[in-house]
């Protein structure tokens, strides 16, 4: 597992990196100091350094423990994000940080639901109140 | 005249309650964070960055410096209570600091390394006051080769002991340079990478990106393994004997010196720091000492050198524009953020709040004293809140404080996924620190190189005609070499 996840790391590295100074080319004025030196030596320098920790004999020599749980958790701060436009954050707020909490082992509904809604609305109050910059309310907007 | 300074920024400070205020939370802020496992001062100083934004620059950044110096004594609490440290370096600490909690004297331990942690840091604070101007007027002679070989020298130093592999090290650093050519190009106004995407236009914000490697990683490499904590009695006294404070005046100043100038090699961080003076202590007591068995000393000197090494990571930081560890990196992002742009023009531009800032560090040492004494029975209690409640709200904090830098949905989806890029970095053994400090530098670095080559008409060999920056680059090339040699003994000696 480790020796897989490693090298795939390291290949997608090197595949970006190798297209990033292809890209550089076109940041150039045709002079030695133009827009795609610095990129170019860096995107060239992570093509390197990755090419060779690929190639490394210590490269995959240990063992990475990999649960679904950070998964899951990145999987609903995506949806979060994706919802809080369309559904609004005063309702995605609250359920993402519940289920997240859930996710984490609590058990304790009631201290969940406490949490979870005081949370979201101390955010709230606080950007909107003080920083007038509340975040997306979707379906809610009619209200707030 | 430098004294003179001082009593002028110390009188600005404590003439407002405000920027008081600021400190004293940001430094039990800090305490708090640094007494979590697995989050730093960085992480502390990330999540609160995004708040400092509608104040007063003076006000954000003391706040910001709050966190740092009481994360860093705050990760002495878990260490000496819980033999987990809550910050790398406070691993020393835990040497001597859990076998003295383990024969019920864990109050007398963290009342040592509270009053230690006041005395490495007024030290520390002291001679930044003294060293800092004086680097500052020597980097006022600096041009872009220089610069550019000062960099250069900062993300050498820092690849050559972030890690056990140069390359990887090299790697993350040239990945954070590369993040920073996103966006406009600081010299033609072109756009680069931007792939069409308007928010990409200013570049990626530092905020997100930080609050991603260092936030939303932790949290995510806790979903993995949450901590258990044992639970303690209550009741405790968290403070030093006399005797106890005779005994170890000098250990105390020693190691505090040798923090600030650990602390002020770029890279070498608070944690070298610690471990630096813990092996001195070691040297000097000789074969025969009870260290590792509950000795105070054991616990003043690495404290002393840690928090005296926060000063001294301010030092190369304020004078050069160069950050000496990931913390302040953060540190130099808010000034910019602010509006200032630290180095050696920064302390003829802006002397009063440099002075200010001085004389905040130094009495933040005396807030941290003051609250490590009276708040650390609290601190114990809280460091054991439910980490399943805790961590998702850290992560909460983590999306709702890079919204509130520019309002923007987008850079939510940029913490997510640096904090997925941090986490599967984490998990292949490639370091965050390098990354982040490309990511601060990189436009630094970009502008000097560019400059250069515009001077020289593309001849690189303005790196090497010019003394300091001849020096810079050879000192970058040794710290390389050093790292390539210790790496072949390492693996020699396994072998």
């Amino acid at each position: 597992m480790g020796a897989l996840l490693e090298k795939t790391v390291l290949v997608i590295l090197i595949l970006l990196a190798a297209t990033v100074f292809h890209m550089a080319g076109d940041f150039s004025d045709g002079t030695p100091s133009g827009g795609h030196v610095f990129p170019r030596l860096a995107s060239g320098t992570v093509f390197a350094m990755a090419t060779i920790a690929l190639f490394q004999p210590q490269t995959g020599g240990y063992e990475v423990e990999m649960t679904l749980k950070p998964f899951v958790v990145v999987g609903l701060t995506l949806a979060f994000l994706l919802l809080m436009p369309s559904v609004g954050y005063p309702l995605v707020a609250p359920l993402w940080i519940g289920a997240t909490m859930w996710i984490f082992g609590l058990r304790n509904f009631a201290a969940i639901v406490l949490i979870a809604c005081g949370l979201s609305a101390i955010a709230w109050i606080l950007l909107s109140r003080l920083a007038f910059a509340p975040p997306p309310a979707g379906v809610f907007d009619v209200f707030l | 005249m430098e004294s003179l300074n001082i009593v002028q920024g110390m009188i600005t400070v404590v003439s407002d309650p405000i920027t008081l205020l600021f400190i004293v939370l940001g430094v039990i802020a800090g305490v708090f964070v640094g007494a979590l496992p697995g989050l730093t001062a960085t992480t502390g100083c990330a999540l609160l960055l995004p708040f400092t934004f509608g104040h007063e620059p003076l006000q954000g950044i003391l706040m910001l410096v709050g966190v740092f110096c009481g994360g860093i004594y705050g990760g002495s609490l878990s260490a000496i209570l819980l033999r987990t440290p809550g910050t790398p370096a406070a691993a020393a600490t835990m040497i001597d600091g859990f076998p003295m909690s383990e024969k019920g004297e864990a109050g007398r331990a963290i009342g040592l390394a509270t009053v230690a942690s006041f005395v490495g840091g007024t030290v520390g604070a002291l001679i930044m006051t003294m060293l800092a101007p004086q680097l500052a007027k020597l980097g006022l002679a600096f041009g872009p080769p220089e610069f550019f070989a000062l960099t250069l020298f900062g993300l050498a130093m820092i690849v050559a002991v972030s890690g056990d592999s140069l390359v990887r090290g090299v790697l993350a650093a040239s990945i954070g340079m590369w993040i920073t050519t996103i966006g406009f190009d600081p010299i033609a106004g072109s756009a680069r990478y931007t792939f069409g995407m308007r928010n990409l236009l200013g570049g990626v914000e530092l905020i997100p990106i930080l609050v991603g490697l260092f936030g939303v990683t932790q949290v995510l490499l806790r979903a993995e393994k949450l901590l258990v904590f044992p639970k303690r009695k209550s009741g405790e006294r968290y403070l030093p004997t006399f005797a106890d404070l005779v005994l170890t005046r000098w250990t105390a100043v020693k190691s505090a010196v040798i923090g600030v100038f650990v602390g002020s090699v770029p890279g070498a961080g608070c944690d070298i720091a610690a471990f630096a003076a813990y092996s001195e202590l070691k040297r000097s007591e000789g074969g025969d000492s009870d260290l590792g068995t509950g000795n105070p000393k054991g616990i003043v000197a690495p404290e002393a050198a840690n928090n005296a090494a926060t000063a001294g990571a301010l030092i190369p930081m304020l004078s050069l524009g160069v950050p000496g560890d990931a913390v302040t990196a953060v540190l130099l992002g808010a000034l910019t953020i602010h509006g200032f742009e630290p180095g050696p023009v920064f302390f003829t531009s802006n002397l009063d709040l440099i002075y200010a800032l001085f004389a905040g560090v130094i009495l933040a040492q005396v807030v941290l004293l003051v609250v490590g004494l009276s708040l650390t029975g609290l601190f114990a209690r809280l460091i054991q809140i439910d980490q399943r409640i805790m961590i998702p709200m850290i992560l909460f904090l983590c999306m709702i404080g890079s919204y509130s830098v520019r309002y923007s949905l987008f850079d939510m989806y940029v913490a997510l996924i640096f904090g997925c890029v941090g986490f599967l970095f984490e998990k292949v053994r490639i370091p965050l620190s390098p990354l982040l400090l490309g990511v601060v530098l990189g436009t630094l670095s970009e502008q000097n190189l560019r400059r250069s080559l515009i001077i020289s008409h593309g001849d690189l060999m303005i790196f090497l005609q010019r003394p300091v920056s001849l020096a810079l680059t050879l000192g970058a090339i040794a710290a390389i070499v050093f790292m390539l040699v210790r790496a072949r003994r390492s693996s020699a000696m396994t072998e």
